[in-house]
């Protein structure tokens, strides 16, 4: 089938129109002989059923008589019909009754002996069999033998026919389609050259010819106008080309002055850059980065990345180190690394690889180097600071301490000082002056005593006034006692401020149980004289009167801090009725100690303040009470908190704290 | 001899026996073919002169009047020795023709009309007399012999080079008014044909 396909399309079209021809000539041909063999046949049957009958007709008296020589004549009379060469008739028992055979008729030996369809075609001839009967009764059966040769005659001569006419119509139609096949082959040869013209000269400017209005006129048109557009398009690419030339000469110029400006920048960076591949082969990199590590330069001359890495191992503290994590940088490329390499001449370095992104690909890591040593110096330094600072303000917070034990030591020894006055004022006042003279007066009396007792006037008042001297010393003692008492709990009290202040040295304490109603009496009666002093009204509100475990002394200073400030925030405010509410609460597991003054308030921005190092809104404050009284709750699991609706409307300061309630009676 | 059996000889006498029963199989089957053979051969005369006597009623058209209805018997006389009548009998038995059934009888009875009479050739003697006694009816006589036809037979079987043929006396068979069909005179000799 190749060569068909490379057949010229004139022979094609020629072979294909004779094919197609000599098919349907044949076709009809084959079914016209086949339709004639099959009705020929049909028609001989026919004919020789019919002779066959006639025969047994007229054989049938000869059969019942006996008389085969009238049957042979009878047979005889087939002589007229010359396909047949054999003939028979046999009696009602099978046997041969009579016979005709044709003169040089050649009959096959391979007839059936018993036929039980009334024709058969054996080979070239016709077996016909027909019964004879008479009267309706069966007395024998003719067999007739048919030669066929008629019907091969008679093919052989359409054979004849059909070939001359087959090759007569070969010729015209070759004649027809050689001449025809141009209307075709015409058109699409023009085609082809143009086609070739365009292929081989790029000359878009020829055009096929058209020949009609047919689909190959409309394939040539199309063909045609597509050369068109073709044309028009290379002139547009043309100019585009011309364009796109001088635009990436312009492009690469501005890209390459992107690029120097770029790598100025890259080099001019005060971090190293160092860009890696997968492999770990360096694929760029800026000078800081040579410079930062030192590189020799044979090594940068060949910029190998295995041996940089080695080199950059040498000299970092920890080798190892290094090198085991840069082999974790390189097992995850795609994420972010960071790391502080310490170099054995001191210098720390801060690294940070990103990974390098191609699209989704992630193609290596970009590494950055910083020198860090500056910064962590200032770090170092920074930090000294910080604890300097820390250690001044300890100190300041302990001088503000300082300054409240003497405050207080100095407000106790006021209390002191009174009881002392108050107790020379009695002692001296006392009435053991009266005493002293009575027994002087008894004395004198000393031989007459009875006498003086019952007469003299004097002497007998001397004793009753003994009586109610005596129940007079014994209310003298009575108070004294009292007040001596007052000067112990007193000197008592300075006694644990001075041990407050040393346990505020010590910054750590021993806890202690205490009822802490009495606690917070304790912190009012230190600040007790300026209180008085200052007019401010106070007030105790205790709902409930726990004992609580806690250093005792920084619950204490805490509170004196906090009832010192509401005093304060009293007398700023100028007002004549000073008051100060002091309330124990409880609430669940926790107590609150609140400090409510009716003073200057707190303005709401510095609410968030107020417990910050440093800060303060005295003159001569230090911004170190709250701010240590805040840690101080925080140490001992409990808080500190401030309220305050605004300047002018007071304070309220909560301390709050957790124990375990053994309620007592309030 | 003894009265003891001998096994031996026993033995012996069994095989004789079984080779005698095969011989005496062997010889019934020839003898079965022979006969087989003997009924397939060239039939007997007489068996061919009862197949004759049986066709001719395809052959003739007897007047109106002769059958009593549609399905009287065809009545056929045979005035023969008992070798043709029995061999009548016998292919006779159960044939019919058109409708009609065939009926064999000896002697010629006054009453029954017969159709078809076969006068055996050694009847000879009173021949003439027979068949005179059916002339004015419409009976198909068959016969033998030289003067058959004298005696007015109409179908004569005459034996000829070992075979029998027909003779046919046209003008008997019209005075009896029968027609002959043209197929059996084909296989026949008319010896008299009537004037026209």
């Amino acid at each position: 089938m190749r060569f068909i396909h490379n057949m010229s399309i004139r022979r094609k079209q020629v072979l294909t129109t004779m094919l197609a021809s000599s098919a349907a000539l044949l076709l009809a041909c084959a079914s016209f002989m086949a339709y004639d063999a099959h009705a020929f046949r049909r028609e001989l049957i026919a004919r020789l059923t019919s002779l066959a009958d006639v025969v047994a007709n007229n054989t049938t008296a000869a059969l019942d008589f006996n008389d085969p020589e009238s049957a042979t004549e009878t047979l005889a009379a087939l002589r007229g019909e010359p396909t047949i060469a054999l003939a028979h008739i046999h009696g009602r028992g099978g046997e041969e009754f009579a016979r005709y055979v044709r003169d040089g008729a050649t009959v096959p030996d391979d007839l059936p002996e018993d036929l039980t369809a009334s024709h058969a075609f054996v080979g070239d001839h016709l077996l016909l069999v027909r019964p004879i009967t008479h009267a309706g009764e069966h007395i024998g059966t003719i067999d007739l033998v048919a030669g066929l040769g008629e019907l091969s005659e008679r093919m052989t001569r359409y054979f004849g026919i059909v070939a001359a006419v087959f090759l007569a119509a070969l010729l015209v139609t070759l004649a027809l389609s050689a001449r025809l096949q141009r209307l075709i082959s015409v058109p699409v040869l023009e085609l082809a050259r143009v086609a070739r013209i365009v292929a081989k000269d790029r000359d878009y400017s020829v055009r096929a010819r058209r020949h009609g209005d047919d689909e190959l006129g409309e394939l040539i048109e199309t063909f045609n106008e597509m050369l068109d557009q073709i044309q028009i398009r290379d002139d547009a690419l043309q100019t585009t080309r011309a364009t796109l030339k001088c635009r990436v000469e312009e492009r690469t110029a501005e890209l390459a002055r992107s690029l120097s400006v770029l790598n100025a920048t890259f080099d001019s960076m005060a971090d190293g850059i160092l860009a890696v591949d997968l492999l770990g082969k360096v694929v760029n990199h800026n000078r800081r980065f040579l410079t930062l590590w030192n590189f020799p330069d044979d090594i940068v001359e060949r910029l190998n990345g295995a041996e940089m890495l080695t080199f950059a191992a040498t000299l970092t503290k920890y080798p190892d180190a290094f090198l085991e994590r840069v082999d974790a940088m390189r097992a995850a490329p795609q994420c972010e690394h960071f790391d502080v390499i310490e170099l054995a001449d001191g210098r720390t370095m801060e690294r940070t690889a990103h990974p390098h992104y191609l699209g989704d690909t992630c193609v290596g890591s970009v590494l950055n180097f910083r020198d860090i040593t500056e910064r962590r110096l200032a770090d170092e330094r920074l930090e000294m600071a910080h604890r300097k600072l820390l250690q001044t303000s300890r100190l300041a917070g302990m001088a503000e301490v300082a300054t409240g034990v003497l405050h207080n030591v100095g407000n106790v020894l006021n209390s002191i000082n009174v009881s002392t006055t108050l107790m020379a004022e009695r002692v001296r006042t006392s009435e053991v002056r009266n005493l002293a003279r009575v027994s002087a007066l008894l004395r004198d009396h000393q031989s007459n005593l009875a006498e003086f007792l019952t007469q003299h006037p004097k002497g007998r008042q001397v004793p009753p006034f003994l009586e109610s001297l005596a129940s007079h010393l014994v209310t003298e003692q009575e108070e004294l006692i009292k007040e001596l008492e007052q000067l112990r709990k007193n000197v008592e009290h300075i006694k644990e401020i001075v041990a407050m202040q040393q346990s505020y040295a010590k910054v750590s304490g021993v806890a202690e149980t205490v009822d802490l109603v009495d606690l917070v009496d304790d912190a009012i009666r230190m600040n007790a004289g300026a209180l008085v002093r200052h007019e401010v009204t106070i007030v105790r509100d205790y709902c409930v009167r726990p004992t609580i475990t806690v250093e005792k002394h920084k619950i204490l200073q805490i509170l004196v801090n906090l009832i010192r400030n509401a005093k304060y925030a009293c007398t700023d405010s100028d007002r004549s009725d000073k008051q100060m509410i002091v309330r124990i609460t409880a609430a669940g597991s926790r107590v609150q100690i609140t400090v409510i003054d009716n003073g200057v308030g707190i303005a709401a921005e510095n609410l968030t303040r107020i417990f910050a190092h440093g800060f303060t809104t005295r003159t001569n404050g230090h911004g170190f009470g709250l701010h240590s009284g805040a840690l101080a709750a925080r140490e001992m699991n409990g808080a500190l908190s401030a309220h305050s609706d605004g300047p002018g409307h007071g304070a309220s300061f909560t301390l709050e704290l957790p124990f375990e309630p053994q309620a007592r009676a309030a | 001899m003894t009265n003891l059996p001998d096994s031996s000889t026993k033995m012996q006498s069994a095989g004789e026996l079984r080779a005698r029963a095969w011989v005496v199989a062997v010889l019934c089957a020839i003898f079965w073919i022979q006969l087989a053979d003997a009924s397939t051969a060239a039939p007997s005369e007489d068996q061919v002169k009862a197949a004759f006597l049986l066709n001719f009623p395809k052959y003739v058209d007897w007047p109106q009047g002769s059958f009593a209805d549609a399905s009287s018997p065809i009545v056929i006389t045979v005035v023969a020795d008992k070798g043709v009548e029995n061999e009548l009998r016998l292919i006779a038995d159960g044939k019919t023709f058109n409708g009609r059934p065939m009926q064999i009888v000896a002697t010629i009875e006054a009453g029954v009309a017969p159709h078809i009479v076969f006068i055996d050739a050694s009847r000879n003697r009173r021949l003439g007399e027979s068949i005179r006694n059916l002339c004015g009816q419409s009976v198909l006589t068959v016969g033998e012999g030289d003067d058959f036809f004298d005696a007015g037979g109409i179908i004569r079987l005459a034996r000829r080079d070992r075979k029998i043929r027909l003779e046919i006396d046209l003008v008997q068979a019209d005075a009896a008014g029968l027609k002959l069909s043209s197929k059996l005179l084909a296989v026949s000799d008319v010896v008299r044909r009537r004037n026209r």
